[in-house]
């Protein structure tokens, strides 16, 4: 069978889940026929009240183990994955992400989850929509990385899982480390959601009508709140958790 | 409204569709730089390609001072379309596709700047205007090439009315997808429901000898367009429709 006929038939089937149970082992199955042995869905669902975005995620694709590691670490604090899938939007592979740019936790947690899951890799695909990441997948696997018409079919399975992810979103319980208020100021989020799209010190200090020095004061505050090392992981955890929105 | 124009009717949007091209310009060359077809192009500053032909057909969103809010082209596939000429990969071969009389091809959809909101309604209007065109011309598919981020909104817009027909292929100006849609009642419905329309989206002005050639429909969608004009522009539709006027009661669903 075609990658594509893969893929349309995972879609087609995808649109008929009526539980996220139900679309999880469907991925499952589509996903092994490309190799991948386990994996880990986040989408972004929008509050009703608000559109802030929240994560939906499918976590039981990976070992329970891992999962429960990754959240009692509150890895997703410092995740690369989820750091660079907010920042582009093509599919990227563990390989491609800069250990220069990484955080000492970052690379922990690579080298943890690639022992925990006995993988060799990880392809991951990130979908964008108007309002910035919509979702991703990071699809783990052993042996080679997948090949360019392999990530084309993954790229066109991601989407429509995403978004029907989002729709079935009703019934499922997020992780309970990513629910609570949010400890920033109106004023930290607003200078970390400029700072999302990529306005400099000096642009949000003439946007908001404030002194560059100030807005420095703001974006440090934020990354001292959140207890996090760069702007960067900062303006994520912010919009992983719809605390910004572009 | 959205307004059909074709060849028979161009005359009376001229500024209009001078505006658009001027827009695509701005869109296609200067935004998204698209270099292949700054290469085609004779006049700086207004966008045209081979397709922008006599058998194109423009659905034009108009505000009520005729200001171009958006636009799309729609032109039969059976001698030539942007997707089978140009991006034939982009089709499967196990989908073995081709140009026909009742396919056509949806290509420039454009949103004015002041309306690329993300809401999607003036997309949303112009797609049920396509829709309608479509059922009453009796076009069976729209196929389109389309930026892979824009599949998430098509996935929204049109559900099980749209398919894929290849995988993503990458281009210089980005990452593209071929898709199928099938324009039929249930599309229609679904897209007013969403949109919550209460009327038909497409005004059509018949050629000024077609009077006599209005339907029920059209009558009413020109009526209900009289009614929202300024007095000087009434004066020129109704120059241009001739002696036969327009029934302003007429209110035909």
């Amino acid at each position: 069978m075609s990658y594509l006929q893969r893929g349309l038939d995972f879609i087609a089937g995808a649109e008929s889940d009526e539980t996220l149970a139900d679309l999880e082992a469907r991925l499952r199955l589509v996903l092994e026929e490309f190799g991948v042995t386990q994996f880990s869905l986040i989408s972004l669902a929008e509050r009703a009240e608000n559109r802030a975005r929240r994560p939906v995620g499918l976590t039981r694709g990976t070992t329970p183990e891992w999962s429960q590691h990754y959240h009692a670490k509150r890895y997703f604090n410092a995740d690369p994955v989820i750091h660079t899938a907010i920042c582009q939007s093509d599919p990227f592979t563990w390989k491609d992400l800069s250990p220069r740019l990484m955080s000492t936790a970052a690379k922990a947690m690579v080298a943890e989850g690639r022992e925990a899951m006995q993988v060799d890799g990880c392809f991951v695909v990130p979908t964008h929509d108007a309002r910035g990441l919509a979702g991703l997948i990071s699809m783990f696997h052993s042996g080679r990385e997948p090949d360019l018409q392999m990530r084309k079919a993954l790229k066109l399975i991601t989407i429509y899982a995403v978004e029907r992810a989002k729709e079935l979103y009703g019934g499922f319980v997020d992780p309970a480390s990513w629910d609570g208020p949010c400890p920033l100021t109106a004023r930290q989020r607003e200078v970390l959601a400029f700072s999302a799209i990529g306005k400099t010190d000096w642009e949000v200090a003439a946007i908001l009508g404030i002194a560059e020095k100030t807005a420095n004061h703001h974006f440090e505050s934020a990354k001292r709140e959140l207890g996090v090392a760069t702007r960067a992981q900062a303006v994520a955890i912010a919009m992983h958790r719809g605390w910004i929105a572009l | 409204m959205i307004h059909i124009v074709t060849a028979a009717n161009r005359a009376l949007y001229a500024d209009a569709l001078r505006e658009m091209h001027r827009l695509r310009w701005e869109f296609y060359i200067e935004q998204r730089d698209w270099r292949d077809l700054r290469a085609l192009q004779r006049e700086p500053g207004f966008e045209y390609d081979e397709y922008d032909d006599e058998r194109a057909i423009y659905l034009l969103a108009l505000a009520q001072d005729d200001a171009v809010q958006g636009s799309m082209r729609l032109r039969p596939t059976e001698d030539k379309s942007l997707l089978f000429d140009r991006f034939s990969d982009l089709v499967d071969d196990e989908i073995g596709y081709r140009g026909d009389a009742r396919i056509w091809e949806i290509t420039r959809l454009m949103r004015a700047p002041a309306y690329r909101g993300a809401d999607g309604e003036l997309r949303l209007r112009i797609n049920c205007a396509a829709c309608e065109l479509a059922l009453t011309r009796g076009v069976r598919k729209f196929v389109s090439a389309i930026d892979t981020f824009l599949l998430p909104a098509a996935r929204a817009l049109n559900r099980d009315k749209h398919r894929v027909l290849g995988l993503p292929q990458d281009y210089r100006e980005g990452e593209v997808i071929a898709v199928e849609f099938s324009p039929d009642a249930e599309w229609l419905a679904m897209g007013r429901k969403l949109g919550r329309f209460a009327h038909p989206m497409m005004l059509e002005l018949p050629p000024p000898a077609g009077n006599d050639q209005r339907s029920p429909t059209q009558e009413a969608a020109l009526a209900r367009h009289l009614r929202t004009l300024p007095q000087d522009r009434t004066a020129r539709l109704l120059e241009w429709l001739g002696d036969g006027g327009v029934d302003q009661t007429a209110s035909a669903a």
